[in-house]
């Protein structure tokens, strides 16, 4: 049976998680989406660590690069470093457009980077784009 | 008679009028005696002239002139030093120079004289590290520049030392240095305000747009009919906020030389820019033809800025006909003069040199779109690298925006 694709949010800002969720829980996939709102609940989570023992281990990470405490980017360096977990395939979902960030998240190992964009229907656009592309056109590893 | 002697040679422009026969030989000597007597005379007259010339000269010199023996004492202090150096010549005749050298710089001074004398060196521009200095007969020191000399009179040197006192002109360096750190420090404090603009104002605007949309689109109907149209406009104004921001960014980002200037094709510049504007020159059935174009120096980025506003705003206002746009260059006085000329709707002669003022708009924002920020940043961007920009306009049937830089 085919598993329903899983997804791990990593966002500090509700506002923008529940845009987020507004679109990828309307998928007719039937995605599932996790939440976390800093770095090291992020790391916690993907090594099922403490209260995420039972945690499934996501198809793919959304991640935002500023978020408090351990940031995104140190995120993307223990993800894509351990070899347990960098083969999930992790998505930059920021607000930040600058050119540095862009190839600095690359640079780690990123799969994807994408800018927030400040239009509703944009990002409603984007985030829909992020689903079909990796669930309905890319091949991800067992 | 013709002069043979040699001490008669230094006079023989003198003739002695005598001419009695008798006396020839007499009137020969007379005329030796005479012409030697005259001669010195004449001589002595020509050398008090020549004397009191040199001295009106180093009296009227603007400079300090001040010459000392090889014992370093003075013997010349012209009218200019008792000025700079507050002391009266005939106090400062016979004194040591050291007398007007800081007491630490006294040492090296004395050595730099002997060596200069050894030399074999006439002359030398007096200069070090740091300004040299030097100390009035009131004890305060001021900042100098100076040339020494050495001259040999009779087996003896005599050194003239030339000074300017560049108090002044140290003082505006200073504050010229100080203006350009102040100024380097506001225009950080700009930067900085840019990017906290660009970054932590967009942020929490983003919200206020995206939610305000969304309410707008969740509830359309579903309150009462004033509610549709209070949440309508919050959505303008959160979205009209968006795009200020991003053109304040856009105009602060235009003045900053930001990328290094090279050599821009002017045409390959304007096929970028229209690139750019594709979709508008499509939507409109605008026709932009282009003349001979030159290659500037210039930062090319801001170069398409430039070109794409100008082309862009030719494009917005257009009247009912299709806009048609020339753009032309010509060289004129070692610059170089673009014009972008279209068939729009034109501007009236009151408005000409307001438009390019930050944020002024002509027009409604429903009759044309946009905050006003384009000719300011055109005008910036022109400015930034030297040139003038205007425009020339008859309303209702087109305006034509030139401008300049240098060649």
């Amino acid at each position: 049976m085919k598993k329903m694709p899983e997804i791990l949010l990593v966002d500090d800002n509700p506002a923008d998680v529940t845009l987020a969720c507004e679109v990828l829980l309307a998928s007719t996939r039937g995605t599932h989406v996790n939440t976390v709102s800093d770095g090291d609940e992020a790391i916690s989570f993907l090594r099922r660590n403490g209260k995420y023992a039972d945690a499934v281990r996501p198809d793919l990470v959304v991640l935002d690069l500023n978020l408090p405490g351990k940031d995104g980017r140190a995120v993307l360096v223990d993800v894509k470093a351990d070899p347990a977990l960098r083969t999930i395939p992790v998505v930059v979902f920021t607000t930040s457009r600058s050119p540095q960030d862009i190839a600095r998240s690359y640079e780690l190992g990123a799969n994807c980077y994408l800018s927030k964009p400040g239009n509703l229907g944009d990002f409603f656009a984007a985030v829909q784009s992020i689903e079909e592309f990796w669930f309905s056109f890319a091949s991800l590893p067992h | 008679m013709p002069a043979t002697s040699s001490t008669t040679k230094n006079c023989n422009c003198m003739r002695s009028p005598s001419n009695s026969f008798p006396g020839l030989r007499q009137g020969i000597l007379r005329r030796f005696l005479f012409s030697l007597g005259v001669g010195r005379k004449w001589a002595e007259q020509a050398l008090q002239e020549s004397e009191q010339q040199l001295a009106r000269v180093i009296a009227s010199a603007m400079d300090a002139i001040i010459t000392v023996n090889d014992e370093h004492r003075i013997v010349l202090f012209n009218a200019a030093a008792e000025r700079v150096f507050r002391c009266p010549a005939g106090k400062a005749l016979g004194q040591p120079l050291d007398r007007f050298i800081p007491p630490r710089f006294r040492a090296a001074h004395g050595e730099y004289m002997k060596r200069f004398a050894g030399t074999g060196l006439t002359t030398r521009t007096m200069d070090g590290p740091t300004p040299l200095r030097a100390l009035r007969a009131d004890g305060e020191e001021f900042p100098m520049e100076a040339s020494i000399s050495v001259a040999d009179a009779g087996g003896k040197k005599l050194f003239t030392v030339i000074l300017r006192d560049v108090t002044q002109r140290v003082t505006q360096a200073e504050q010229l240095a100080k203006q350009a750190k102040e100024l380097a420090r506001s225009n950080h404090d700009l930067e900085e305000f840019a990017y906290v603009a660009s970054h932590d104002l967009q942020e929490p605007l983003r919200m206020v747009a995206a939610y305000t949309q969304l309410l707008a689109e969740r509830y359309h109907g579903q309150l009462d009919p004033s509610a549709d149209r209070y949440i309508g406009y919050a959505v303008e104004g959160a979205q009209r906020m968006q795009t200020l921001i991003q053109d304040l960014l856009a105009f602060s980002r235009a003045g900053r030389n930001g990328h290094e200037r090279k050599l821009a094709d002017c045409k390959e510049v304007i096929e970028e820019a229209l690139g750019n504007l594709r979709a508008a020159v499509l939507e409109s059935g605008a026709e932009v033809t282009c003349g001979q174009l030159p290659a500037i120096f210039a930062d090319r980025s801001q170069l398409v800025q430039l070109f794409q506003n100008l082309i862009g705003n030719a494009i917005k206002f257009h009247g009912s006909r299709p806009p048609a746009i020339a753009v032309s260059s010509e060289r004129q006085n070692g610059e170089w003069k673009f014009a972008v000329a279209d068939n729009g709707i034109g501007i009236a002669p009151e408005h000409k040199s307001a438009v390019f003022d930050i944020f002024h708009r002509l027009h409604t924002r429903t009759e044309y779109p946009g905050n006003g920020v384009g000719l300011a940043i055109c005008k910036k961007i022109v400015e930034q690298h030297g040139g003038r920009i205007w425009v020339d306009s008859v309303p209702g049937r087109g305006s034509t925006f030139q401008f300049t830089f240098p060649a």
